[in-house]
């Protein structure tokens, strides 16, 4: 019984926790269907009885929301797709083969992810300005990739050395080319951990701002990040329409926590202070 | 999301280099290399010569009149001695210890209370934890306009709540004020950070065994005997990566405080990664700009060096 309690009080405690530290989501999706006189209150409006949905028809219609939605999905989905690539090959390499010079690779991947975005995007900046590639899509893509390539081939490999070295040895017996073994054999084993570095890097892209700052100042190509930073210049306390672009910019990220969840978990935990 | 990336977990269990016997080895020696090549070159041209770029643009004379001249002219230290006797600097770098020590300690404290919460058993325990994450997946700028509506000075939730509070008689302009726009920023980070800290510290939570716990309590240990000589000790190696790797991120945040202030009032946020990339593309002046990530990058390595050190020292006395 006593005990019983205790869990049910710890229970409430967390709650409670949780309740203040998500508060700022509730807050942000309330202040986007707020009528427009409920918005700047004292003392604030807590809930409200009849919600609004007009900032959204504002901010789809006359920001073309949709169009920014659009291109972060093309830049998120473009660099996720290359850097899976990319990683699944370095990845088995360096898992499955002996590589002089091993540890030092690995430990270069490992500091290339405290490397600052500022400090590369400069000389970026300019590399790309020389080559021409400011401005498409293809320079945030390229940076993107850049940024996440060494992170996904340090959570992809710990998976890959999980399989069984046998399993491969009996296809290349069947006659299966190492190509064919990938394939056939080591991707769909490491799939877990592939959808997860996949993910991962979907949504860290979905959320990457100074690239796409600094690379792309044509405003029909910008991801929807830069919308969020232009919107905050131009409606500064329209604190409604700037709550319901947040709301529409960061709908993708819940949904694929929500159906991801188990495998975003896993991929951040992967290894590492897990022994 | 961005700016801090909980990435580098991943580190700890790489030293596991197959063996395998020496008949092998020069037939699949050769065959590794041709998996690895794609993405070493990869980030040989987008990573590690822009890196060096960025040195030779230090050392010379690029603003955007001579950006685009094949020969720039050498100016050796001059960027950096510009950039050092900056008026500004100093503050800048102030700037940059207080938002990165103040928002370490905070996230690590809350984030450690929380672990410790999370890890006791009760319904939901899990599901919480795993909820906190999102805060982790969801785009910085998102965040930065989420705390600069609740830290408005008008209507602000925050204000209305410390003056509800009778905590403050009335509403303070926390992102417009020089003194408090820094505290601002540090809000809003630590909020992200607190999952960051709890999600690192709760898995080496699970791993001290209960049986340590349950042979302290026989032995007559209180509650905060048993944090401090059984949590504390075995959870060193953690604490000392989640501290290490919390500094390092925090370091080097730029988007966060850039959609939230740009830096100001009157750089009153301006951190070391936002004074440098002001210098390149607000001032045009490429040079000192480079020269500013150099040291910016100079100081995340020494503080790399010091934790490398440290533990390494460790493993051997061990």
């Amino acid at each position: 019984m006593k005990k019983t309690l205790k869990k049910i009080i710890l229970m409430l405690i967390s709650l409670f926790v949780m309740v203040v530290l998500l508060f700022p989501f509730y807050w942000m999706v309330l202040t986007s269907v707020k009528q427009p006189g409920e918005v700047v209150t004292s003392p604030p409006i807590l809930i409200t009885t009849k919600p609004t949905f007009n900032e959204y028809y504002e901010v789809l219609t006359r920001l073309a929301m949709g169009r920014y939605m659009r291109n972060s999905f093309i830049i998120a989905f473009s660099a996720m797709t290359i850097t899976i690539i990319l990683g699944v090959l370095a990845a088995y390499g360096l898992a499955r083969f002996k590589i002089r010079g091993l540890q030092l690779f690995l430990i270069l991947l490992l500091v290339f992810q405290f490397l600052p975005d500022v400090s590369l995007v400069l000389p970026l900046f300019i590399i790309f300005s020389k080559i021409d590639l400011l401005n498409r899509y293809i320079s945030v893509i390229l940076a993107n990739v850049m940024q996440q390539l060494p992170f996904v081939i340090l959570i992809l490999r710990p998976y890959f050395l999980k399989i069984p070295k046998a399993l491969e040895d009996a296809a290349r017996i069947d006659g299966c080319s190492s190509g064919g073994t990938l394939w056939r054999i080591i991707i769909p084993l490491a799939q877990p951990g592939i959808v997860a570095a996949a993910i991962l890097t979907f949504l860290f892209c979905w959320g990457e701002f100074v690239f796409a700052l600094t690379f792309l100042s044509r405003n029909e190509m910008q991801p929807v990040t830069i919308a969020i930073y232009n919107a905050i210049g131009q409606y500064g306390i329209r604190y409604n329409r700037l709550m319901a672009s947040s709301t529409i910019a960061i709908i993708p990220v819940v949904l694929i926590f929500i159906f991801f969840q188990r495998y975003i978990k896993g991929g951040l935990l992967i290894g590492g202070l897990k022994e | 999301m961005a700016d801090i990336q909980p990435k580098f977990i991943v580190g700890r269990k790489i030293r596991t280099g197959r063996k395998r016997s020496r008949s092998f080895w020069r037939n699949e020696h050769f065959a590794g290399y041709i998996w690895i090549i794609p993405a070493f070159l990869f980030l040989l041209a987008m990573l590690v010569y822009p890196l060096l770029y960025n040195f030779i643009l230090s050392i010379q004379d690029v603003t955007h009149i001579t950006l685009l001249r094949p020969n720039k002219d050498f100016v050796g230290l001059r960027n950096y001695l510009a950039v050092i006797k900056d008026s500004t600097f100093p503050l800048v770098l102030k700037n940059s210890f207080v938002f990165t020590l103040g928002c370490i300690f905070f996230q690590f404290v809350i984030g450690f209370a929380l672990a410790l919460l999370f890890n006791l058993e009760f319904p939901l325990a899990g599901t919480f934890r795993g909820l906190l994450l999102v805060t982790l997946m969801v785009p910085t700028v998102v965040v930065s306009v989420i705390f600069r509506w609740m830290l408005s000075g008008d209507y602000g939730l925050i204000n209305e709540l410390l003056v509800w509070l009778k905590i403050i008689p009335r509403g303070i302009a926390w992102l417009a004020e020089p003194d408090k726009a820094l505290f601002g920023v540090m809000l809003a980070n630590i909020w992200i950070g607190i999952s960051f800290n709890t999600m690192l510290i709760s898995p080496g939570l699970t791993a001290i065994s209960p049986q340590l716990y349950e042979a302290a309590t026989i032995d007559g240990a209180g509650a905060i005997k048993k944090f401090y000589y059984i949590t504390l000790p075995l959870l060193r190696p953690t604490i000392l990566i989640v501290l290490f790797l919390g500094f390092i991120y925090t370091f080097k945040i730029f988007g966060l405080i850039y959609a939230m202030t740009g830096g100001g009032p009157v750089n009153a946020t301006t951190v070391l990664p936002v004074y440098a990339y002001k210098l390149s593309f607000a001032h045009l002046n490429f040079g000192q700009g480079a020269a500013a990530n150099v040291l910016l990058l100079l100081i995340l390595f020494i503080v790399t060096s010091f934790y490398l050190s440290l533990t390494s020292r460790e493993e051997m006395e061990e």
